[in-house]
């Protein structure tokens, strides 16, 4: 169940306390605001409130993640992780992509979606021996799995 | 009890052997091995990304082909690990500690066979185990609470978050991270919207398959490209080709003379299984150590030895089967392939857990004979296989990964046809890359995810069948029983962190 090893893993403790502090904020934001404005009812007689369980389990993220900050406040003074950057980085870029894969789905379709998904896969791979059959690939690839989807599930995509 | 058991076993039989299920047996093992087989995929992305495929199987079919899959790709993560010295998954890892000097020494098919061999043993074993156990842990939990259940549940989680990811308190977040997105949706018992914002598509609550598939599957091929833009795009493995001649032989009485270990590693295997949240590499690795210090050749472990291989394989493989135990028992997962499993089964109407023995006692049983027919399917498509197998665990990364991202965004597209899954698929890639950067289990968040709703209704059950009566919640011996085992794993968790702080 353990990921593999990766240089990120074990993130020092400054990130560490960066990731308590962030979860916090989002937990202290579930419980002031997204909880009350957005989980309606009271608790009738003999009955839990519909808030209740996600009041919860918030509170013990917010709790754990205070713990996290707590265990690693002394990692302040500490040089910076120097991957910090790097994971900003890689989580924007694919925020970005994602968006535009949205995009060309809804207002393009699957294949071009598609080719551009696999084109960006490759790149990042930094993938250059066969690069035709990496062209191949990411044009022939939408095309068939859209026939495929087709001829198996009569299903059209997008 | 026994009795409902043996009689069911020829109708079991019956029903697992046709051609239909046969065929999505074998299908699932072929494309488990292939998957296991490429670095940097394993089973559980292979399930998650074959999920999709059994939308319009009947469930048995379904679940069969899925079992294939999670035996094939336990097994296929051999072959690069003998073959590159490149655990295609991390449970992998020690079968390469052995497995490669072999292959550099020309004995790559042996070691192979071996791997395959004792792969299928332990899965045989396991699997027997699951039918004998299985019932009588199901008639244990029936006789559960609300209460019981919430104190099995808090034991799960404590012993899930202790186990994996960084550290326990990252666990123990991620995992209630995972039963708070669980709770959006409409309310179990008063159906109000809770955290829906409007949107109509959140009233059914964030979907299973997207948020696995898109955690587990997406972002870990993400995070493999991504390393290979750290490395520079190389795959800096050789190749050990796999030779002929005498050393490709394994008679049937050398691999049983290893009787004792492949004994040993099943029973380790199948008692890591039946745990939750103990995972498949920590049952190879205990396997491992275990077979180091029993054999008289332990100073050969490392250099070649193929207990070595036996003993991580048969308890890698031998976790498949067991923990179906608590999956079938209680409902539990007792790791992420059981997990995805559950989905599955809920996707096709059948919900897991003790009354699913009574409600669909002919599908578990026909569930059982078709794993147990997996195994011999197994046997004949590693044995033969294995010069194909070869050249999927050299397809280069570059070419096999990318195109992983089109099969996650059709896989998830089809069963509703919506764009909406299509987007949280992509959402939580991103989450699974963050957390995986930061050192919090993905694993810890879908299973929390998975039995938040559970959680959720014991708990509340409890605190209505309790209110005002509480001293009654220490009458419960099994309850108590959990909770002591539950702060014992938080209380040992937490110690090491204390004294290193």
């Amino acid at each position: 169940m353990n990921t593999p090893a990766d240089p990120d893993q074990g993130a020092s403790g400054r990130l560490d306390f960066l990731c308590g502090l962030v979860l916090a904020l989002v937990a202290l934001v579930a419980l002031l605001w997204v909880i009350p404005a957005h989980v309606p009812g009271e608790a009738t007689r003999g009955e839990v409130a519909p808030g209740f369980f996600p009041n919860l389990t918030a509170g013990v993220v917010l709790i754990c993640s205070l713990a996290l900050m707590a265990a690693n406040w002394r990692s302040l003074g500490a040089p910076g992780h120097t991957g910090g950057l790097r994971i900003v980085i890689e989580v924007l870029g694919w925020a970005v992509f994602a968006i535009v894969i949205m995009g060309l789905m809804s207002r393009v379709g699957f294949i071009a979606a598609s080719v551009l998904a696999t084109a960006t896969g490759v790149l990042v791979s930094r993938y250059r021996k066969r690069l035709w059959l990496a062209g191949l690939i990411t044009l022939a690839l939408p095309f068939a799995i859209t026939q495929a989807i087709w001829a198996l599930f009569h299903i059209s995509l997008p | 009890m026994f009795d409902q058991l043996f009689g069911q076993i020829p109708a079991a039989f019956e029903a697992a052997l046709t051609v239909y299920n046969l065929l999505a047996i074998a299908g699932g093992i072929v494309l488990g091995i292939v998957i296991g087989a490429i670095p940097g995929l394993g089973s559980v992305t292979a399930m998650a990304v074959l999920i999709p495929l059994t939308y319009y199987m009947s469930p048995l079919a379904s679940i069969a082909f899925l079992v294939g899959v999670n035996k094939g790709g336990t097994s296929g993560g051999a072959i690069p690990a003998i073959l590159l010295n490149s655990p295609g998954t991390p449970e992998s890892a020690a079968t390469a500690l052995d497995g490669h000097p072999m292959a550099k020494r020309g004995e790559a098919k042996r070691a192979l066979k071996f791997a395959i061999f004792s792969s299928v043993t332990g899965d045989m074993i396991s699997d027997l185990l699951l039918i004998v156990l299985v019932v009588p842990f199901a008639m244990i939990a029936l006789q559960f609470g609300p209460w019981e259940y919430t104190a099995v549940f808090l034991f799960a989680f404590a012993l899930l978050s202790s186990i994996t990811g960084d550290s326990p308190l990252k666990g123990t977040i991620a995992i209630f991270a995972g039963i708070f997105l669980s709770t959006i949706g409409l309310d179990p018992v008063h159906s109000s919207p809770r955290m829906t914002f409007g949107q109509i598509n959140l009233f059914d609550g964030l979907p299973l398959i997207a948020l696995a598939i898109g955690g587990l599957a997406l972002a870990s091929v993400l995070g493999e490209m991504l390393d290979m833009n750290r490395a520079g795009g190389k795959d800096t493995f050789t190749l050990e080709q796999p030779r002929s001649g005498a050393a490709t032989k394994l008679p049937a009485r050398e691999f049983l003379g290893y009787w004792k270990t492949i004994l040993r590693s099943s029973l380790i295997g199948s008692f890591v299984g039946m745990l939750p949240g103990l995972g498949v590499t920590l049952a190879a690795f205990l396997s491992y150590g275990a077979a180091r210090r029993a054999s008289p050749n332990g100073e050969n472990f490392g250099k070649g030895e193929p207990e070595g291989i036996i003993a991580t394989e048969a308890a890698n493989s031998a976790v498949v089967g067991a923990n179906l135990v608590p999956t079938i028992a209680l409902g539990i997962p007792g790791n992420i392939a059981a997990a995805l499993l559950i989905g599955a089964l809920v996707m096709h109407g059948v919900v897991p857990g003790p009354f699913m023995l009574q409600m669909h006692g002919d599908l578990v049983y026909a569930l059982f004979a078709s794993m147990i027919l997996a195994n011999f399917v197994h046997l004949a498509i590693g044995r033969l296989g294995v010069n194909v197998w070869v050249h999927f665990a050299t397809i280069p990364r570059g070419l096999i990964l990318p195109p992983v991202i089109s099969f996650c965004i059709v896989g998830v597209y089809l069963p509703q046809q919506s764009l909406w899954d299509v987007g949280v698929m992509l959402a939580f890639a991103g989450l699974g890359i963050l957390m995986k950067r930061t050192g919090f289990s993905m694993v810890c968040l879908v299973i929390g995810f998975l039995l938040g709703g559970q959680f959720e209704t014991s708990l509340r059950q409890t605190l209505l069948l309790y209110h005002g009566r509480s001293m009654e919640l220490l009458q419960s011996p099994v309850a108590m029983i959990f909770l002591l085992l539950t702060i014992g794993i938080m209380v040992r968790a937490f110690l090491p962190s204390r004294k290193a702080a």
